[in-house]
This record gives C-alpha cells, sequence and structure tokens, in this order.
C-alpha cells in the first residue's frame, strides 16, 4: 500500500486520537499494513484500542460521495433516492432495517440504515458519523447508532453512479456465479409470484430482463418497483444458472434505479430471440432463450411414439418405469433431433404438439399407424424422413450438463436463408480481405 | 462430458489435404483429420452432387463408394453393413441428383505422406439445390473465417493460439490454425482464396468478385509440404490404375470379371483393396472400366 492511500485513514486517527504524535501513528499505521498486512479496518481498531480511543462516534470528515473509501467515518450531504424498509431477526429479536440509495452531486451509493430515521425518498439529508463498510467489493455507507441525520430544506441535483464499484457487463456475458453485477437493462415482462421457503410463503418477482447483447430471466428476492418497457441501472445484482441457464438475482444488496434515458432498443425487438453460435453457447456453458440456427442431422433413437410412466412421466423401457416398475404407460410423441450448426451440435427435444405439428398428423393416428403397420419405429423413420438435412431455427433455453448441450425447443421455424444477400456479404468480405 | 463432433461445412479442395493427428492414449477419443487452414474435423456436413455409387463389396456385405462433388472438387463417400440406414439411403439415390451427407472422416495411409480421405457417411439424405447453395455460403463463410485466422498466426514471430483469440477468433479457430502451422509449415492462401471465388462464381456467374491478385497475403516460404505430396498422390494413382486395368483386361479376356477376383488378384500384386476400389473408380469415371451387372467388371 502506498503511503497516499492511508492519507483519509490517517488523519481520520490523527483526529480521534489528539495525545498521540501523528509520526507515531503513521508509523504505527503502516506497521500494521505493511509488516503485518491486516485490514485498514483491523489496523484503525486495534491502534485506537492502544491508545484508549474509541472507534465509534469518532467526528466524520467531509466527503462527497464518489470519494468514500472503506472504514472511514464521514459527514455527507445527499438526496435518498429509495430507501425501502424490511423486519430482520437478529439475535432472535427482530428488528427493523432499511436500505436504498443516497446520491449527491458527485455520484451514488447503496446505504444500509440500521435504526429508523424517517428517511424519505426524495429528501436531501446531513448524515454525520455515518460509517463506510466495504461489502462484495462494493461500498456502502452504513447508518447506526452514532449517526445523526437532519433534514434539509435544500435541494440537490443528483449524479447515478449506481454501481460504480459494480463491474458493468452485457447480458450476453453473464456466467454462473458472478458476483457484484452491473447491468443496464430494460424489463421485458415481470411477474409477482408467491414462493414457498423454510420461513412461510415469501412474495418474489420473476421476469426477463434484456439488453442489446440477449436476454435474461431475474428474480427479485425484494419489492422493488420495476414496470415492463422501463429501463433501470442495476448494480450488485448476481448469477446463478441452474445446467448452465443463468438467472439474474436482485436482493437486498442490490441497487435498482430506474433510468430517465437510455438508448436501448424497445422491448419489441429485445424480446426477439439472440441467434448465436452452438459453440459460443458452450463456451458460456449454457444460455436463457436463444435462437439457433442448423441443420438436423440427426434424429436419435427414442423419438417418435413413446410411453410415459403415469406417476413421474419417465419414459417406459419394455413396458418398464425405472422407479414404478410395471405400469399402463401414458403414449406421448416427441423428438431428440440433433441440430448441427458447423460450431457445434446439441440434442433439441421437441414435444408433443411440435411433433404432431411435424409430422402432420395427431398422436391418435401416430397410435394408429403403429397398430396397422405393428411397428414402433414406424413413426421414428417417419420423423427421420421429414426432418433430416432440414435448415431450421429452434429457440429456447440451452442447458449444459454431463449429457452435453441440450434444448428443450419451445419453438422452431425451418431456415430461411436470402443466398443473394448472403452472397452480397460474402464478396463484400473478401473485397475487404484485399 | 460427452460432446458430439460438430459437422464441419468445408470445400473438398480443403478436406482432401487434411492429414491424420495423432489421437491421444485413450482409445475411444474421437480421431481428428487437421487441414492446411486449421479446421480439426472429426465430422463433416457435405452438401453437393452425387455422380456415382458402386457397390464394391458383394450382395451379401455391401460396402457402397460414391462421389460426392462441390464446387472445388469431389469428396468419396463410404457406407458398409455398420451403417445400414445410410447404406440404405445411398442405395436409394439415382446419380446425379443433389445430396447432403453427414459423417465422419476416415484416413487410409497407404504409405507414409499419402492420405486418403473419405466420409464414413452416418447420414445420407436427397436435398434440394437451395440447400446445396446455403452450404456453398456457410462453407466460404467458414473458409474465410480460418483464412484471416491463418494470415494473423503466419504474421507472428512465435504462432501463438492464445494471442488468435485474443484478436477475436473462436479458441478452436484459434487452436486450429496454429496446429496447422505445425503440421504443413506455411499454407498456401491464394489456393484457398481461389477456392471460395470459385465457389461464388458457381453460384453467380456475374458477382463481382476480386481476383486473386489483389490480396496481399503474407509471404512465407511457399508451402513445402503439401504441393510434392499432391503430385505423389496423382502419380500413385496413375500407375494403381494401370495395374488395375491391365489385371482386368488380362483377367476378363473380353468377358467380365468378378469385382473379388480382380481385388485378389491386384493385392497378389502388392496393391491394397482401398487402393484397388479408389483405382477402380477412377477407371470408372474415365469410362474405361464399367459394371455390366453389379459385382462384375468389364473393359471397353
Amino acid at each position: 500500500m502506498k503511503d497516499n492511500d492511508f492519507g483519509p485513514h490517517l488523519e481520520e486517527l490523527i483526529r480521534a486520537l489528539p495525545d498521540v504524535s501523528s509520526e507515531q501513528i503513521e508509523e504505527e499505521l503502516r506497521e500494521c499494513l505493511e509488516v503485518f498486512k491486516i485490514s485498514v479496518k483491523d489496523a484503525k481498531r486495534s491502534i485506537l484500542k492502544r491508545h484508549g480511543g474509541d472507534f465509534r462516534g469518532m467526528p466524520g470528515v467531509d466527503r462527497n460521495i464518489v470519494d468514500l473509501v472503506p472504514y472511514e467515518t464521514v459527514n455527507l450531504k445527499a438526496k435518498i433516492i429509495s430507501v425501502n424498509g424490511r423486519t430482520i431477526e437478529r439475535n432472535g429479536v427482530e428488528q427493523e432495517m432499511f436500505y436504498g440509495i443516497l446520491a449527491d452531486e458527485s455520484g451514488s451509493c447503496p446505504f444500509t440504515a440500521w435504526k429508523d430515521f424517517s428517511l424519505e425518498k426524495g429528501q436531501v439529508v446531513a448524515i454525520e458519523s455515518a460509517s463506510i463498510r466495504e461489502w462484495n467489493q462494493e461500498i456502502r455507507i452504513n447508518l447506526g447508532e452514532m449517526t445523526g441525520v437532519n433534514k434539509l430544506d435544500e435541494d440537490l441535483t443528483p449524479t447515478f453512479s449506481v454501481s460504480r464499484s459494480s463491474k458493468m457487463y452485457e447480458v450476453n456475458d453473464l456466467k454462473d456465479k458472478m458476483g457484484n453485477v452491473g447491468l443496464k437493462v430494460r424489463v421485458l415482462d415481470v411477474e409477482k409470484r408467491t414462493v414457498n421457503t423454510e420461513n412461510g410463503p415469501k412474495e418474489i418477482i420473476t421476469g426477463t430482463i434484456g439488453d442489446g447483447s440477449g436476454k435474461v430471466p431475474f428474480t427479485s428476492w425484494i419489492d422493488v418497483d420495476m414496470k415492463v418497457g422501463s429501463s433501470y441501472e442495476i448494480g450488485n445484482a448476481y448469477v446463478r444458472s441452474w445446467r448452465g441457464v443463468p438467472k439474474l438475482n436482485i436482493s437486498d444488496n442490490t441497487s435498482v434505479t430506474e433510468m430517465t434515458e437510455d438508448t436501448l432498443p424497445p422491448v419489441e425487438e429485445l424480446a426477439k430471440d439472440h441467434t448465436e453460435a452452438i459453440d459460443d453457447i458452450m463456451e458460456k456453458g449454457g444460455a436463457a432463450s436463444v435462437a439457433v440456427q442448423g441443420m438436423i442431422v440427426d434424429v436419435r433413437n427414442g423419438s417418435g411414439l413413446v410411453f410415459r410412466c403415469p406417476e413421474c412421466s419417465r419414459v417406459l423401457k419394455k413396458d418398464m418405469c425405472m422407479i414404478h416398475k410395471k405400469v399402463e404407460g401414458r403414449p406421448d410423441l416427441r423428438i431428440k433431433a440433433v441440430v448441427d450448426d458447423g460450431t457445434g451440435a446439441l440434442t433439441a427435444i421437441f414435444n408433443n404438439a411440435l411433433t404432431e405439428k411435424i409430422l402432420g398428423k395427431s398422436l391418435d393416428d401416430a397410435m394408429e399407424q403403429v397398430r396397422e403397420s405393428m411397428r414402433y419405429e414406424v413413426v421414428h423413420d417417419e420423423i427421420a424422413e421429414k426432418v433430416l438435412a432440414t435448415p431450421v431455427v429452434v429457440h429456447g433455453d440451452v442447458t449444459y450438463d454431463e449429457f452435453g448441450p441440450m434444448m428443450i425447443v419451445r419453438q422452431y421455424e425451418p431456415a430461411e436463408v436470402d443466398i443473394k444477400a448472403e452472397l452480397e456479404t460474402l464478396i463484400d468480405k473478401l473485397g475487404g480481405m484485399t | 462430458m460427452i460432446r458430439r463432433e460438430p459437422a464441419w461445412r468445408i470445400f473438398s479442395s480443403e478436406l482432401n489435404n487434411a492429414v491424420p493427428i495423432p489421437s491421444g492414449e485413450d482409445e475411444y477419443a474421437p480421431t481428428y483429420v487437421i487441414s492446411p487452414l486449421g479446421a480439426k474435423i472429426n465430422r463433416v456436413l457435405v452438401v453437393g452432387v452425387i455422380t456415382d455409387i458402386t457397390n464394391v463389396g458383394s450382395d451379401e456385405e455391401p460396402l457402397l463408394r460414391a462421389t460426392v462433388s462441390d464446387p472445388t472438387g469431389p469428396v468419396y463417400v463410404s457406407a458398409g453393413q455398420y451403417q445400414p440406414i445410410a447404406a440404405q439411403a445411398l442405395s436409394e439415390l439415382n446419380p446425379p441428383e443433389f445430396v447432403a451427407v453427414v459423417g465422419k472422416v476416415r484416413v487410409y495411409s497407404p504409405e507414409p505422406g499419402v492420405n486418403y480421405l473419405s466420409v464414413r457417411a452416418e447420414n445420407v439424405r436427397p436435398v434440394a439445390e437451395d440447400l446445396r447453395d446455403t452450404w456453398v455460403i456457410e462453407a466460404a463463410k467458414s473458409t474465410l473465417e480460418r483464412i484471416e485466422a491463418m494470415k494473423e498466426v503466419l504474421n507472428m514471430d512465435i504462432p501463438d493460439a492464445e494471442e488468435v483469440h485474443k484478436i477475436g477468433f473462436r479458441k478452436r479457430i484459434a487452436d486450429g490454425v496454429v496446429r496447422a502451422t505445425q503440421e504443413f509449415g506455411t499454407t498456401d492462401l491464394e489456393y484457398y482464396l481461389s477456392s471460395v471465388i470459385d465457389a461464388i462464381q458457381m453460384l453467380n456467374p456475374d458477382a463481382k468478385t476480386p481476383s486473386i491478385d489483389q490480396f496481399t497475403l503474407p509471404k512465407g516460404a511457399p508451402r513445402p509440404a503439401a504441393a510434392p505430396k499432391d503430385e505423389k498422390i496423382d502419380a500413385s494413382n496413375e500407375e494403381d490404375e494401370e495395374l488395375v486395368l491391365e489385371v482386368v483386361k488380362g483377367l476378363a479376356e473380353g468377358d467380365s470379371i468378378a469385382l473379388m477376383d480382380v481385388i485378389e488378384a491386384c493385392e497378389s500384386k502388392g496393391l491394397d483393396k482401398v487402393r484397388v476400389e479408389e483405382a477402380i473408380n477412377a477407371l470408372m469415371d474415365k469410362g474405361l472400366v464399367y459394371e455390366p451387372i453389379l459385382g462384375q467388371l468389364s473393359y471397353i
């Protein structure tokens, strides 16, 4: 750590310990940080303790939000951009806490208030002795017992740097286990749902958000006001994937700020599935709501007329279910096709409805056909006849597990290639290479 | 992790110059060939015109061999008793017609440096002409991508796949082009650029494509490995053909002779079965021998 890096902390200690020489404090701080390499927070606490000082109640130093560094005690003048409350349980006691975003003319930052300061959205306040903490590589302003909040009768023009410590990503770059994610997105659809958790039913918000690069489902574990068509800057969200399909999670620590203006495409455009190369999808480990354009190069065994267990829907083998043994099977049509785009191959599963559409016949017709021919394979063969070597566009989520990439097809259409236009592009490309 | 090998869309001009790369310890690991432009291939999709189909096996154990031509040349396709679906589909075709063939690349190397490539078909379907056109465009795009990646590599002092990937090429392309430079030394980019231009001209004879001398391509030593190899294949092919023709003429004595006998006789003269079959196919293409009935050969 360089000298100037602990400048504010040194000043703060010198202020808090007026009886100790500044050279000695600097020496001790340097030792803690450079020789013992303990954290700034622990170093300050230990130095204060050694000299009988108290970390809490230390007079704050005046700061602009953009200049905040962790483990300082500061005074701020800021506007409350958003505030939400929730009840948490701490050591068996229910306690109210508040969180939201504070902004001044230099920037903005999320905050947590551990008691009720009667904060109101839009209010400008003078804050004294707030402590700055770092969590998940993001800076937060903590308002606690020692903090004073005074409402001011004035206004200021806030600057938004909502997630200034969140790394900004494009939706298409999201991968499993990413934390502290920042995004600028438009809401494509949104729905309130109730899920059952260990602590009883909980209301969550789910939906889809997108930017020019792609779209991704999200779950908000907190009550946020997100409207379809509106755009938001999201800070400190995190990504969890299920079999490679990423999902953005919005939690207590996430900031969601509506953007007043944006350059994002409209909902109708963002809602379209992006066509992606299979190799790129595998590189990411999976994808949500994409389109893949390729050719059906194989129709795998298990396509055609199958019988499923009435209990668990597993496909029966020789009238037997893996789990429920001998059962009366429920007939179903499906296609397991291999779609190959030259960069990779995935298994595309077409359900009963799509298979009926492709075959041009119903499940009952297919059953009748099997009865007449006395061969189950007759349906498989007809499917192969119809779809092999056909170019298609399939839409859906791509999961990626030990069985390779797979898509449960939500929608498909024949791939239409404008050969004239493609030729023009090729010739342009060649021209560019001269 | 199961990962199905993708089917490369690649012109025969590039595919037929590919060489096998040693497979790893694992006997179940897929085998690959590497093309001069760095396509590391296990499986291909060929869409072109099927010009002939021959049964070089027997009625009981058919082994079908076919030639599928794309705008840059022929690809040899085979299907035997272990590819019953493909063999069945092949036998139902009436050349010439447009087909799509998906299959795995097999290499026969009778001696070091000589590689005969063929595609063992997994699936074969007749298709419409516009699908062939689409395929040509896909193959052309994919060739251009590799040419551009190869240009980057040839301009590097030390070929580095990571650097090529950073420029914006997919990992497997970057790895492939670097691997190809190890295998082939420099690559004749002009030859493959001409293939792309030929293919475009085939789709649209009026297309205003730049001529080949308008490109500035990285200058390296002229390809040392591949050029003489091509000649060698041709020379040995012709020798094979002469030998086979002699055998047919000698045995048939104005009538016809069983295919199996020809193969046996040639084998005794030091030519193995695959090369005999290649030679017979070539002789049939040239119209010097023909099959009056299946499994019998006669000469003109």
